[in-house]
């Protein structure tokens, strides 16, 4: 019941977005303008590139490609709940769901379905585009591949919830999406890896989820690395992903029960 | 101080004592927190007095019965209701729907209750009603195989059944607020919370509504339904009872007929070409009758004089009697609804009289 309900609600986002036809047809049409310049930029820069890369990957325009994909996903992970929070705050769309015996989880859960099934559609078309532009991929391992991406996704999920929590809260989610993406942008590895950083914020760089997880990812899908071999990674990425979905699925919670008791669900 | 109305003689009727409520409200209380200014905290440390939404409200409803909620803006009306849909948590007293608590077992209650709280906005634009309905269907968990059929029957309930596949965004108001009642009926509930129905309708449309209302949901569906509004016509055409709130506390309660004649007296119109005519003064002069307006028909000729007449209807006959014995021109003499704005500031004027 829980799943038909939060597939319902992505379903009538899905029906609304296909509503508006030619945006819906230019949202695909920008990704084929974001794939060939990168492809061109990419092959430009290989020589220079490819010593710096090495221990993720061979060929600069898969790395690049392989951030950019991730980062699809992230910023979803990121910026749906609370978006989704906010719209259905502001037009009392949320008291109405809120009223029905569907779980909160699952009210969630359908809201944001729509938001990470495109960027998932997004990420899809990326890595499809880049191997039939010649990006090796071993998909032998796929299933680890996923396994790292639900992973790290599950991570900025967390986070996600967090700033969902602030905006029940206090109206506001604290840049916090913004601030993170634009963190993970620069220090998490999409266009440049980690071992590049300055000493003074590698660091920081380390509690990014994206960090291990795009380093794991690419090891994994583009040099055709075991598991064995990206294990570190891997428990570094379960352990931030367990630590961020805990404080935010209990910020969450909180926040609805503060939400309840000052009478401010369903004004914004 | 709270006042009791109800020891005050005021109409309080209970209209099947036999069955137990489906909704009770028990002494509930609701203070919002209230957010103060640096300056305000250091002025005044301890802050005012508390100011509840709620006061020690009890209330029941009964199946099949209509209840208006009443009074000025801010007096709790919706966060009455909104404490009842379990969207608001209450600080004291208890509140159950057919024997669920709505704190300790809110989701039992939101199997039973259907909110029609939210505007508008609350629907999908983009999409049909059908597929609006569809969509709480899933949400209210109605089984796959049941939920083309329901939705069917909701909109032929509601007078959509043709308007269907149309897109919601392409609605009047009237049609998206019969929609909000289809989706609130598609759980079948047994208690329907309406915050002020007929807000977003012109009169024939709001009066058709109102008797469309009374008949699906009183008579055939049985539902206890707490409406809080702010029309004359809801309260009087469509409530059983009503219960009027000031500052969160009930200053009154009783059928709204008879709350108004106790708080206003039985008003009546009288045309007439003599609004100053000797046998009117004299009824006034008596005590018998108090004139509450007097203006001119648009002719300039027959004057329409309302009256506020003592002892109820039973004596609305012998007053007409004595302006007639007293040769005074009438062409009409009726009865007036008096209206909600003056039915609740009497009840909270009245309830200040005796704190």
């Amino acid at each position: 019941m829980t799943t038909r309900a939060a597939l319902a609600l992505t379903q009538a986002s899905w029906r609304t977005a296909r509503s508006y036809r030619f945006s819906f047809f230019l949202s695909f049409a920008s990704l084929a303008a974001t794939i060939i310049p990168v492809y061109f930029v990419a092959n430009a820069l290989q020589q220079f590139m490819a010593p710096v890369i090495s221990t993720e990957g061979r060929d600069y325009f898969g790395f690049v490609l392989f951030g950019t994909a991730m980062l699809t996903l992230v910023s979803a992970a990121l910026t749906s709940f609370a978006s989704a929070v906010s719209g259905g705050l502001s037009s009392g769309f949320f008291e109405a769901l809120m009223v029905t015996p569907t779980s909160l989880g699952a009210l969630l859960a359908g809201q944001t379905g729509y938001a990470f099934a495109w960027a998932l559609a997004r990420a899809i078309l990326l890595v499809g585009s880049g191997a039939l532009l010649g990006v090796e991929v071993h998909w032998l391992r796929l299933p680890e591949g996923l396994l790292l991406t639900t992973v790290m996704v599950g991570a900025y999920v967390g986070i996600g919830l967090i700033a969902a929590a602030l905006v029940v809260s206090f109206r506001t989610n604290a840049a916090i999406p913004h601030g993170v993406l634009v963190l993970s942008t620069l220090l998490g590895g999409v266009y440049f890896p980690t071992s590049v950083l300055p000493p003074l914020v590698a660091p920081l760089a380390e509690w990014l989820p994206l960090t291990p997880g795009l380093r794991a990812l690419r090891q994994t899908l583009l040099l055709g690395y075991p598991v064995s071999t990206i294990a570190d990674d891997l428990f570094q990425l379960v352990g931030l992903a367990l630590a961020y979905a805990i404080v935010g699925t209990v910020s969450l919670r909180l926040a609805f029960r503060y939400a309840k008791k000052a009478g401010s669900l369903g004004q914004y | 101080m709270a006042v009791d109305l109800a020891s005050r003689q005021l109409p309080v009727t209970a209209p099947v004592p036999n069955e137990a409520p489906v909704v009770r409200v028990v002494d509930l209380w609701k203070q919002f927190p209230t957010s103060r200014s640096l300056g305000d905290l250091l002025r005044h440390p301890l802050g005012g007095p508390p100011s509840p939404a709620i006061a020690d409200v009890s209330l029941e409803l009964y199946a099949g019965e209509f209840v208006g909620l009443l009074g000025p803006n801010g007096a709790g009306k919706t966060t009455l209701l909104k404490i009842l849909a379990t969207l608001i948590t209450p600080d004291r007293g208890t509140v159950t729907i057919a024997g669920h608590d709505v704190v300790t077992a809110s989701a039992s209650v939101r199997r039973i209750i259907a909110p029609v709280l939210a505007n508008e906005r609350s629907l999908y634009w983009r999409l049909s009603a059908r597929e609006n309905l569809e969509l709480f269907a899933a949400l209210l968990q109605l089984s796959g195989g049941e939920v083309t059929a329901r939705v069917s029957e909701v909109l032929d309930v509601v007078g959509l059944a043709d308007a269907g596949s149309k897109m919601v965004g392409q609605f009047s108001a009237g049609m998206m607020q019969r929609l909000l009642v289809a989706r609130a009926l598609l759980g079948r509930p047994r208690v329907l919370l309406l915050d002020e129905p007929t807000r977003s309708l012109d009169p024939t449309a709001a009066h058709t509504f109102r008797a469309f209302l009374r008949e699906e949901l009183g008579t055939r569906r049985e539902c206890a339904v707490l409406v809080a509004t702010h029309r004359t016509e809801e309260a009087f055409e469509l409530c059983d009872r009503v219960v009027v709130l000031n500052r969160g506390r009930v200053v009154a309660a009783g059928r709204a007929s008879e709350l108004g004649e106790a708080l206003i007296g039985a008003r009546y119109a009288v045309h007439t070409l003599e609004p100053n005519h000797s046998a009117l003064e004299e009824v006034l002069a008596s005590g018998r009758a108090r004139r509450v307006a007097c203006k001119s028909e648009g002719n300039g000729t027959w004057w329409r004089v309302e009256l506020e007449i003592e002892g109820g209807d039973n004596a609305a006959g012998p007053v007409l009697a004595e302006l007639v014995r007293g040769d005074m021109t009438i062409a009409r003499f009726e009865r007036v609804v008096s209206p909600l704005g003056e039915l609740i500031d009497r009840a909270i004027a009245r309830t200040i009289s005796w704190q």
